[in-house]
């Protein structure tokens, strides 16, 4: 066991060794067997041919005697010469027969296998030299002692064979690793050191010296050559590869800092390059995306896929301009562009997507004021028209109030006229205010102030209704420089937008019957604003209608109840003073109003940002 | 002609009976043109008896063939039908293998003449006053120095012929200081035997019966112990306890005739002829004089003897095998 152990474990610490000692050795012993095999064969012959001769020794010395007895038919005289034959070594059976086979004499058991038969013709040859030919003589002598030498040799021979072959092995084993493989070795484990800090010193041999250049000392010069070379080479890639990293951080600096998305993909449709904006539109980092098809990276994505793989697999260059891509609660614009690339022998295309929704906005912001401009003008021209005929209606349904009772009927139509009159008046006075560009009066004012006085007209109102209100403001919030009675009306058709929607939602008093109202500082960017956010969970606005939320006219309201107006205008204010007004609103579940109006810079110096989670700050916010 | 079934059943059985003699006719006939090999060895008596069996056997009609054979190596042809016929057969040099190859079933036994045969150490009759006490083998033991030869000193010389004895073997086992000179042949033996009678000189040497020599020459076997087969094959039996052959050739043995065994069915009138042939020891040694001292050759003694001895060997030619 502890042979078989250190045998494995010199095999596994000398391969080479060990090979070379199973081929020594397996050689060795094919030349042993064969050399034992043709001595053996050798020695057979040789003993063969000896027991030949003494049997042919036989018949030349007894022919003439067995002739002549069986010439007299001396049987006697035959049977003494036979017993003398037999007493000879290795004689088995003796036999005379006639010439008509039948036997005369014999002497002996006749063995068929291992024994050695020969037949000699016996004739008389008489005095007058006439040959009379009387049968034959047959010798049979035994192998048997030919195989006993060579049973008693076989293994003298192989047991001297397989020391001198042992010897010569190990002698071979020994001059092999003193001569080879030891430094074989040395070598291996020279080359084999983990890290490169080896190539500082060259490789020496623990070897003698020799007046030629053998085949070892030619490897390790070859070795310490090679090492220089490799010392070279890795100090050029070093540098070489430093250059690249720094021009590829670079380029991919240049990519990633690009607001574009840029996609590479291979001709099959890989993804080759991914740069941050990729990241951000499709949520998959880089090192997913690398090497996987560019579909599944966009499937989420309601791009035109089909068409952008089509242009990508024929190479051809595609434009497609203002693409929406639905991202969550928000459409964004892409202008997709996608060029055939062909650099060093490989092919694929670039991917370009350019985020143009705020050029979108813009040019729906200048359709809007357009159409704004035309509306006005038209209301303008209508409500002057109107007016007078209003005014005389109104009076004359004064003046007929005026002579009858009160509880007249004429009264009675007198009174609905006027008021219908002075609804069509207040119609016609929104009007004038949507079309006029009234200067602004602007004051700096507390947001507190503002919406004190919002509540004061709307929250008798509010309270007869169950609408609760929730206020979250810091008291030492910044003052606006705004138009007092401007932001007071957009306030105020914010909570009557919020008190509709709660009360067609809510028909009774309600836990969640309630308007939020926060506001806080914020910093975007460069600037300060004061957001200021109207809260209700009333019936919200349906999302194929939130972005007409703010068109003129365009009302959810039941016809009669709402102008379209109220938005309308209000966007039109908050523009007016350099903020921004935005929507989110989930059907059936909310609306959130945003209202951010800019700060100076004076009324916010001293002025610290509350710390995060306490205040109403709640970072950027996107104005519309 | 007219044809119906009982005539065409009538030639059929006719030519049935014609068919199987005609075979055996034309077998006869073939086997008549094979030639019968009769073995020739190196002594007189055996060649000139194979040619009057061989003269006997052509007055049958067939053909005869002389195969001059080596005695020891004649039984193997013989057996395997080489050769066919051998007419002289002695107990003292071939009764083993003899008997062998009969018992084998190659060789069959042809008959016995009434000659009987001894082989044995032979010496001219005035050796006795040389050495006294023979023929008893112990006398010529004691007087080996009277056989001394430049080439044999210091033992005494026993010249023997080409066969194969056992004399070596006898003089080991009875301790005898003999050497023993093999000559060619016969006629080589008979030569020393007439250098050392024409001037009375000490001789001891391989001789035979039936042979001319005891008709012409006056003489003696030596008499050695008394032959038993026991003395071939256990060395326990005899005088040396030790070794074998201490002891001495048969005294009175057979002289037979062999022949292959398949000679009675191939050639069976030159068979039953060979089995009917038969010498007596004078009748042998009369033919054996003509040749060898007479100078006769072999046919003319052959021719002789069937002249004047016709109406014998007509009597061992079985009536109806003579040569039409």
């Amino acid at each position: 066991m502890t042979i078989k152990l250190e045998i494995l474990k010199y095999r596994k610490e000398n391969p080479l060794a060990y090979r070379v000692l199973f081929y020594v050795i397996f050689f060795s012993s094919c030349v042993t067997l064969a050399a034992t095999a043709w001595q053996l064969y050798v020695n057979f012959k040789k003993d063969l041919k000896y027991i030949e001769r003494r049997v042919s020794q036989i018949d030349e010395g007894y022919g003439r005697s067995l002739s002549l007895g069986v010439w007299h038919l001396d049987i006697k005289q035959i049977h003494t010469l036979l017993g003398g034959i037999k007493e000879l070594p290795d004689i088995q059976y003796l036999e005379i027969s006639d010439n008509k086979d039948t036997i005369v004499a014999f002497l002996g058991k006749a063995k068929n296998q291992g024994v050695l038969t020969r037949e000699y013709p016996l004739a008389f040859l008489d005095s007058q030299g006439k040959s009379h030919v009387l049968g034959k003589f047959t010798i049979i002598a035994s192998l048997s002692s030919i195989y006993k030498r060579l049973n008693e040799s076989v293994f003298q021979i192989l047991i001297s064979q397989t020391i001198k072959t042992f010897l010569v092995s190990g002698f071979i084993l020994l001059v092999i690793r003193h001569f080879i493989t030891r430094h074989l070795s040395a070598i291996a484990q020279y080359m084999s050191l983990e890290k490169l800090g080896y190539l500082e010193k060259p490789i020496q041999l623990q070897r003698s010296t020799f007046s030629e250049k053998d085949e070892l000392e030619r490897v390790i010069c070859a070795i310490n050559r090679m090492r220089q070379d490799l010392i070279q080479y890795i100090s050029e890639r070093d540098q070489t590869e430093e250059k690249l990293n720094n021009a590829k951080q670079y380029i991919d600096a240049i990519i990633n800092s690009m607001p574009s998305v840029l996609v590479g993909v291979c001709p099959k449709g890989r993804v080759t390059q991914w740069n941050h904006g990729a990241e951000t539109l499709t949520g998959f980092p880089r090192t997913k995306a690398l090497a996987h098809p560019i579909n599944r990276m966009f499937d989420t994505l309601d791009l035109p896929l089909t068409e952008m793989f089509s242009a990508i697999k024929e190479k051809t260059f595609l434009k497609k301009s203002y693409v929406p891509v639905h991202r969550e609660k928000t459409i964004i614009f892409y202008d997709i562009n996608i060029y055939p690339l062909s650099f060093s022998g490989q092919e694929g295309a670039v991917i370009r997507m350019d985020d143009v929704t705020e050029q979108v906005k813009l040019e729906e912001m200048m359709i809007q004021n357009e159409k704004m401009h035309s509306v006005g003008v038209l209301a303008a021209g209508v409500a002057h028209e109107i007016n007078n005929p209003t005014t005389g209606i109104i009076n004359l349904s004064q003046i007929i109030m005026n002579d009858n009772s009160i509880e007249s009927g004429e009264y009675d139509i007198a009174q609905r006229i006027e008021h219908e009159g002075e609804r069509i008046a207040r119609i016609v006075s929104s009007l004038l205010s949507f079309s006029r560009n009234v200067p602004q009066k602007k004051i700096s004012v507390s947001i507190h102030e503002i919406l004190e006085e919002t509540l004061a007209l709307t929250g008798t109102q509010l309270r007869k209704e169950g609408i609760k209100l929730s206020i979250e403001m810091a008291e030492d919030l910044p003052l606006v420089r705004v138009d007092l009675q401007q932001i007071q009306q957009v306030f105020l058709n914010i909570i009557n937008n919020s008190q509709f929607a709660l009360n067609m939602k809510f028909n009774t008093r309600d836990e969640k019957k309630m308007i939020q109202i926060q506001s806080s500082v914020i910093k975007p960017g460069g600037g300060s604003y004061l957001r200021t956010i109207f809260t209700d969970h009333g019936t919200g606005i349906p999302n194929d209608f939130l972005h007409k939320a703010t068109d003129p006219f365009f009302t959810t309201k039941p016809p009669g109840v709402g102008t379209g107006l109220g938005l309308s205008i209000s966007s039109n204010i908050i523009k007016n003073h350099q903020g921004f007004l935005e929507i989110e609103s989930r059907e059936n579940k909310y609306t959130k109003v945003i209202i951010d109006l800019p700060l100076r810079r004076k009324d916010i110096d001293g002025w610290a940002l509350p710390e995060k989670g306490h205040g109403l700050y709640h970072g950027e916010s996107h104005g519309i | 002609m007219k044809f119906n079934i009982a005539t065409w059943i009538i030639h059929c059985i006719l030519l049935g009976f014609l068919y199987l003699p005609c075979g055996d006719i034309a077998s006869a006939q073939s086997n008549k043109n094979n030639p019968i090999k009769i073995v020739l060895n190196n002594w007189t008596s055996q060649i000139i008896l194979s040619n009057i069996a061989g003269s006997l056997f052509e007055k049958q009609g067939y053909k005869v063939e002389y195969v001059l054979q080596d005695p020891y190596e004649q039984w193997g042809a013989l057996y395997r039908g080489e050769v066919h016929v051998q007419v002289e057969v002695w107990e003292g040099t071939s009764a083993k293998l003899f008997s062998r190859m009969v018992r084998a079933g190659g060789i069959v036994d042809a008959g016995i003449h009434d000659a009987k045969t001894r082989e044995e150490w032979w010496y001219p009759l005035y050796v006795e006053q040389l050495c006294p006490g023979l023929p008893d083998w112990q006398a010529l033991k004691r007087c080996y120095a009277l056989f001394v030869t430049k080439e044999t000193y210091p033992l005494g010389q026993y010249l023997s012929g080409p066969w194969e004895k056992p004399d070596r073997a006898r003089i080991r086992a009875l301790e005898m200081n003999f050497k023993v000179v093999e000559m060619e042949d016969g006629e080589a033996l008979n030569k020393k035997l007439f250098e050392a009678m024409k001037n009375q000189l000490p001789i001891v040497l391989f001789n035979w019966s039936p042979n001319w020599v005891e008709a012409k020459f006056d003489g003696k076997f030596v008499e050695f112990p008394a032959y038993e087969p026991d003395c071939e094959s256990d060395p326990n039996w005899g005088q040396n306890p030790g070794l074998l052959y201490d002891c001495g050739n048969p005294k009175t043995g057979w002289l037979k005739k062999a022949a292959w065994s398949g000679m009675p069915d191939k050639w069976p009138c030159a068979f039953t002829t060979l089995k009917k042939i038969n010498f007596s020891n004078k009748g042998i040694s009369e033919l054996v004089f003509m040749v060898d001292v007479e100078k006769k050759t072999v046919e003319q003694a052959a021719t002789s003897w069937l002249k004047k001895n016709e109406k014998r060997w007509q009597s061992w030619i079985t009536q109806g095998c003579t040569k039409p």
